[in-house]
């Protein structure tokens, strides 16, 4: 049986271990993030940990989220002290293995505003910093990114570019910067819908001369 | 950061700030009575350049601000804007009505969220400055047309009479621009992106002010269209534009070839005005380019930018893991998006001088000839 301050004490790391170990920049979607995470629980109750520990995340913000930075995970486990007995059902083995750790060290979020054939530039607002403007623009090698996302690069993309260092299980350190696309979701027909319902009420009740 | 003094209440000023992701300029009517156009952020504070600059008065905004103009939607026209709108709950706002048409809505509610939730952008603001005028049914928003008078202000105390006339959008410019939204739409299935950008900008408000004796012709982003019925051909031509010829201009598009028309600078304002513009940086891009530069000095010599420093490396401090890292993965360095914001203020002499002129700049500020002593011709 796990008490809730061993859960807590796991969990944080584990969650951001689980988030970076073993998965690609791909693996953004919550469903093969807390599929790792019940991989790494060892437990097939992959529908009680989903529950579970994204509770903690507001249904507002995480619709709009393709993916979770581990900082965000970790800071509302953190504070969600609570809910810690909440997180887990009872009965649930967390896995002692040691597990590949990434601390990231500095983040920005940037969209491409132009592409050339060897290169793109992109602004970026420093995340770390918790800037609102994007103060700074750089250029990037388009050869550096994943052959999917350079297939996929557009104007408007938008990526996380991330550097930290990982520990391997065996303490090994190294440094790294990942430029991580963004598995932005896709437009659906009832989200479009509901905003072109939205756009004829605002225009309804503006009052325009 | 602005180190000027309310004006005399028989001044006229016209005072531009940018670059701040866009530009802004303010009209002094006189009596401390004011028009907006436009915002930008003041790096420095974060806050829009306006509101800045009112505090720096000891002017509070809500009761000075007569009218609020939007005269271009898009990112680098509006940023802080909504904030402005806040700020002057009984001020009317001014835009192309395309902005409160429902394709034009529904357009900016699908690429609301898109980045972080507390990252600026145009589409935010101009979101979040629909939605304080739906709250505010009884000041009603203003549609920007060709040739429409949007404020008329009768001579009172000190205060100039003042009228400001919309010049633009025409009606063809209003229909390419909701063409041109439905073209955006988003299509099911596939991958959400950033708001494209819109060229030419269509709904760009180019605005004619008459304060007293005293006219300014402010270009926006309006481009020339070389067609009769669109851009500054359809304005010049036009039989129920305002008479006369204005002594300040706020050159169009940051000084770019596509604002220019020659019959504007002949027909429309008078020999060697005041020329003001702000540079635009995107990418690789710098507006105006050599070229420009010598094109509108050649037209007059009275000619200012609002800053005349390059983007400059990224000052931003980092530890020497993050910086190393930094070097290995980008093409060059890190540079600011923006130079520092910086200003052009003229002051006329009141009643007495209507049309004697006094200018100040920002520290960064200069005359149009030196905007590209650092750059060393770049960008010809």
């Amino acid at each position: 049986m796990i008490d809730g301050n061993t859960v807590l004490s796991h969990s944080e790391e584990t969650l951001s271990l689980s988030w970076q170990s073993g998965m690609t920049e791909k693996q953004s979607s919550k469903f093969e993030l807390y599929e790792e995470i019940a991989k790494d629980f060892s437990c097939s109750k992959e529908e009680e940990i989903h529950n579970n520990i994204f509770h903690t995340v507001s249904d507002e913000n995480y619709d709009d989220m393709s993916y979770f930075v581990p900082g965000e995970i970790c800071d509302n486990l953190a504070h969600a002290d609570s809910k810690v007995t909440d997180l887990f059902p009872k009965g649930i083995r967390i896995s002692q293995e040691p597990h590949p750790s990434f601390s990231v060290l500095q983040e920005w979020e940037g969209y491409v505003i132009s592409i050339s054939d060897t290169t793109f530039t992109a602004r970026l607002t420093d995340i770390t910093k918790s800037h609102e403007i994007e103060h700074e623009e750089a250029d990037f090698l388009l050869d550096d990114l994943e052959d999917s996302d350079r297939r996929a690069i557009s104007l408007g993309t938008i990526f996380r570019w991330i550097i930290g260092y990982r520990r391997s299980p065996g303490g090994t350190k190294d440094r790294l910067s990942r430029i991580v696309f963004r598995n932005v979701p896709i437009w659906k027909e009832k989200e479009l819908n509901k905003n072109k319902h939205d756009a004829i009420e605002m225009a309804k009740q503006l009052n325009v001369e | 950061m602005m180190n000027l003094s309310q004006p005399d209440p028989d001044q006229i000023e016209f005072i531009l700030f940018g670059p701040g992701y866009g530009e802004c300029a303010m009209i002094h009517l006189g009596e401390n009575q004011w028009i907006i156009v436009d915002s930008c952020l003041n790096k420095k504070t974060g806050k829009p350049a306006a509101l800045d600059y009112f505090q720096s008065i000891g002017t509070p905004p809500e009761e000075a601000v007569k009218l609020i103009v939007i005269s271009h939607w898009h990112d680098d026209h509006i940023r802080g804007l909504s904030d402005i709108v806040l700020s002057c709950p009984k001020t009317s706002i001014c835009c192309s009505s395309a902005l409160t048409k429902e394709d034009f809505i529904a357009h900016i509610l699908h690429y609301k969220n898109i980045m972080l939730k507390n990252a600026s952008s145009g589409v935010k603001e101009i979101t979040k400055i629909l939605e304080i005028s739906k709250d505010r049914p009884q000041i009603p928003i203003k549609r920007a047309i060709a040739n429409r008078l949007v404020l008329d202000l009768p001579l009172q105390g000190t205060a100039h009479s003042c009228k400001v006339t919309t010049l633009s959008p025409s009606d063809k410019e209003f229909d390419n621009f909701l063409k041109e939204i439905g073209s955006l739409v988003p299509v099911k299935g596939r991958k959400k992106t950033r708001a494209p950008s819109l060229e030419p900008n269509d709904t760009s408000v180019a605005i004619w002010i008459e304060v007293g004796d005293v006219k300014l012709l402010l270009g926006s982003d309006l481009e020339e269209k070389n067609s009769p019925l669109s851009g500054w051909c359809a304005i010049v031509k036009s039989k129920e534009r305002p008479e006369g010829k204005a002594s300040v201009f706020k050159i169009p598009h940051h000084g770019s070839l596509t604002g220019h028309n020659d019959n504007v600078w002949s027909d429309m304002v008078i020999q060697s005005p005041f020329a003001i513009l702000s540079p635009f940086r995107n990418a690789g891009t710098i507006l105006p380019m050599t070229h420009d530069v010598s094109r509108i000095l050649g037209l007059t010599s009275n000619s200012y930018i609002t800053t005349r420093h390059p983007a400059p490396r990224s000052n931003v401090h980092r530890s020497p893991s993050v910086e190393r890292s930094i070097k290995e993965t980008v093409v060059g360095k890190i540079r600011a998006t923006l130079p520092p914001m910086g200003w052009v203020s003229l002051r006329n002499g009141g009643r007495a001088n209507p049309n004697s002129w006094n200018i100040q700049l920002s520290d960064s500020g200069s005359h149009l000839k030196n905007f590209y002593d650092k750059f060393g011709g770049h960008n010809t």
